[in-house]
């Protein structure tokens, strides 16, 4: 295969992602790509999303069009250098696909692979991707989210480390019903999560609440946590949309709870229909509202915080990057003030609450440097 | 979560309310069965099997068989909601419910209102319904019209195992009437289902295509047709959004609203008889609230009004097919 000659394939968000439409190219042939330009827009069954160039070079050819549905994985244009020859060129694109359905009928055996730790009487639903590398990373996600959060961060991701995303007590596929949901009683949870997996350490990804459990395990297991990545964490400041909290639980209606999931992104177009009912689909399980609740009262008092973990993040010692979307509407980006200074800290424009979703190649990026440093 | 089928969903919402709540009893015809005799335990349980297994968990004073009459069946049950028991009461086939509608109707329909508010009937009727299975004109009609033509009472119908277990559910712990509907054709069908209890609230229709060119309505089995419809305009190009309205009553008027503004070109998709049905009152409720937004007249895609015929080519000529549901499509598209 030609050096200069490079695939571009449809890219797997998420476990359930079988296949995606192509709804827009932002490039024609011909036309030159800068690595980290938006090239194309793609449509799963869950989401909208734009896809970045992975380097720089021509567009050579497009391998499907707008409108067109493809499975994982298929060859969807081919960039290089230009001038490159039509026989070059198919032959390339001959070879990829001959390839390719061999590694399709491969897949048909592989199962859903979440699967499931017992910690005291809970159920803690994960999944893991792992390819012995020496890193691990665990995804910690927030309240009323669960490990698919992370779909466009997790398979990222374990190109260089071995991931872990788990669903909290109460969310995703874990067990719904809760009697505690303080800080320590979630941090001792990952702690034994880490030990069933034998996970001598650890680098922390947390978003929000989540984020506030990883700075818990940090500052109690200094010597086993390596690093943290705080996405929009609770316990820097007072101010939180508390109303979102509560409208969150109650939302029983399709239309309700859209209203609130469009707070949590700098742009709400990201939320479609499919997305709002696999939330409900979580939320309408017996035992859900309740335990939402209890965390709720975990995180606010009187329309306020009460968590705060400013002590705890001042006295890190491990490589600590926080991240932040500038117009975060339930905590506000205003919280990064008079952090201690050994900390990073990444404001990211034209991003809600929701980074690690909305610009997730930025996210990955400031991950990779944390904990490389 | 594991895979279920639509009859597996049913049993299994049943059980664990049962479980759950000790008000909650079955009354029907055969739905422990086997009385008196040595497979007593391990009996059919209704007359498709949807009952299988209850009456080991529960005994025959939460499972209770009834002697063949609709009418007592329907008093029994509304005056033992009335009461303070949460009834589960089976109308084998809506086709009877004829001989019982007096009891639905005039009675546990009206007790709330006429009793000022203060009277609750907490009862939920299973029935079959639905063409497809050879069982001519008298076990094939579909009927749901006429009880969603009655105010007082909530009418279910739902078209998949996640839809029917969460319905279920809802049905069984909602203080009203409710007439919960199960085509026959669709207790094989499988799906994800949770295995945790959950509930789906009433009148919240559900989107299972979105597109841009044509909106299908459907409901109970018809929304499976328009789903296949919906996949193979897809390969021609064409993208469909499809709604499932999973309860007549109440009937979520936004989202039809929604859904046929989206595309401006409605097909409905109903296997009740054409007239005074679904179909013609969703149609009236779209053509009087956003005409303005429709590209085409609606079309509407329903047996003729006859009697379900016996006749097996007859019968596949009667219902709505994809091939219908196809070709009216492309008559606006």
């Amino acid at each position: 295969m030609s050096k200069d000659l490079h695939p571009i394939t449809m890219p797997k968000w998420g476990l359930s992602m079988k296949e995606g439409s192509i709804s827009k190219w932002n490039k024609s042939i011909g036309e030159n790509i800068k690595k980290g330009e938006m090239l194309l827009e793609i449509e799963t069954e869950k989401v909208v999303n734009e896809m970045e160039s992975p380097e720089d070079g021509t567009i050579l050819k497009f391998c499907a069009k707008e409108g067109d549905t493809v499975p994982v994985g298929s060859l969807i244009a081919l960039y290089g250098e230009s001038g490159t020859s039509e026989e070059v060129i198919n032959e390339f694109i001959e070879k990829f696909n001959s390839n390719f359905e061999s590694e399709l009928s491969k897949e048909v055996e592989e199962e859903e692979n979440n699967e499931k730790v017992k910690i005291g009487d809970l159920d803690i639903n994960y999944i893991k991707n792992l390819n012995s590398k020496d890193k691990n990373i665990l995804f910690i996600h927030g309240f009323g989210g669960d490990l698919n959060n992370w779909m466009f961060n997790q398979d990222d991701l374990s190109k260089e480390f071995n991931t872990y995303a788990l669903d909290l007590p109460g969310h995703g596929l874990s067990s719904k019903t809760i009697k505690d949901a303080s800080l320590s009683f979630l941090s001792e949870i990952i702690i034994k999560f880490c030990e069933e997996n034998s996970l001598s350490d650890i680098n922390l990804v947390g978003h929000s609440f989540g984020a506030g459990i990883a700075i818990k395990c940090a500052s109690e297991n200094n010597d086993f946590v390596k690093s943290l990545n705080l996405i929009s964490p609770i316990g820097l400041g007072d101010e939180i949309d508390a109303s979102y909290l509560d409208n969150f639980i109650i939302s029983d209606s399709r239309r309700d709870l859209k209203n609130e999931l469009e707070k949590l992104y700098f742009d709400p177009e990201i939320i479609n229909r499919d997305l709002v009912n696999e939330i409900l689909k979580f939320k309408r399980i017996d035992g859900v509202s309740e335990s939402l609740q209890l965390i709720k009262n975990e995180i606010i008092n009187n329309e306020k915080q009460k968590i705060n973990l400013r002590n705890e993040v001042d006295k890190l010692l491990i490589p600590t990057t926080i991240i932040w979307g500038k117009q975060d509407a339930i905590i506000p980006q205003s919280h990064t003030e008079k952090i201690n200074e050994k900390i990073n800290i990444k404001i990211i424009d034209d991003c809600g609450h929701m980074a690690h979703t909305e610009h997730p190649n930025e996210v990955n990026a400031i991950i990779r440097n944390t904990i490389s440093s | 979560m594991s895979l279920k089928t639509y009859r597996e969903a049913i049993n299994e919402a049943l059980l664990q309310e049962m479980k759950k709540d000790e008000n909650v009893v079955v009354i029907g015809e055969d739905v422990a069965g086997g009385a008196g005799t040595n497979g007593e335990q391990d009996a059919w349980g209704g007359v498709l099997g949807v009952t299988k297994g209850l009456l080991k968990h529960f005994g025959r004073e939460r499972v209770i068989d009834t002697p063949i009459t609709e009418t007592a069946i329907m008093g029994m049950a509304s005056g033992a909601a009335l009461t303070g028991l949460r009834p589960v009461a089976e109308l084998m086939f809506v086709d009877f419910m004829g001989v019982c509608f007096d009891q639905i109707l005039n009675q546990t329909a009206k007790f709330r209102y006429m009793f000022g508010g203060k009277a609750v009937t907490p009862l939920t009727i299973r029935t079959m319904y639905g063409g497809g299975l050879r069982a001519a004109s008298q076990h094939s009609q579909c009927l749901y019209p006429m009880f969603t033509h009655v105010p007082g009472i909530k009418v279910v119908v739902p078209s998949n195992p996640y839809d029917a277990k969460g319905l279920l559910t809802q049905s069984i712990r909602d203080n009203d009437p409710v007439i919960f509907m199960e085509h026959k054709n669709l207790y094989d069908l499988s799906g994800d289902v949770p295995d945790e209890s959950y509930s789906i609230p009433f009148g919240e229709a559900n989107f299972t295509r979105e597109g841009k060119d044509i909106t299908f309505i459907g409901m109970g089995q018809t929304v499976d047709i328009c789903n296949k419809v919906a996949d193979t305009l897809k390969k021609e190009g064409k993208t469909s959004t499809v709604l499932d309205l999973r309860t007549l009553s109440p009937l979520d008027e936004d989202s039809i609203l929604e859904a046929s503004e989206e595309t401006g070109k409605v097909v409905i998709v109903d296997e009740s008889y054409p007239r005074c049905n679904i179909a013609t009152d969703i149609s009236a409720l779209i053509c009087q609230n956003s005409f303005d937004s429709l590209k085409a007249g609606i079309k509407m895609v329903t047996p003729p009004h006859t009697p379900v015929p016996f006749s097996p080519p007859l019968e596949d000529l009667y219902l709505p097919s994809e091939e219908k549901v196809l070709s009216a499509a492309k008559e606006i598209l």
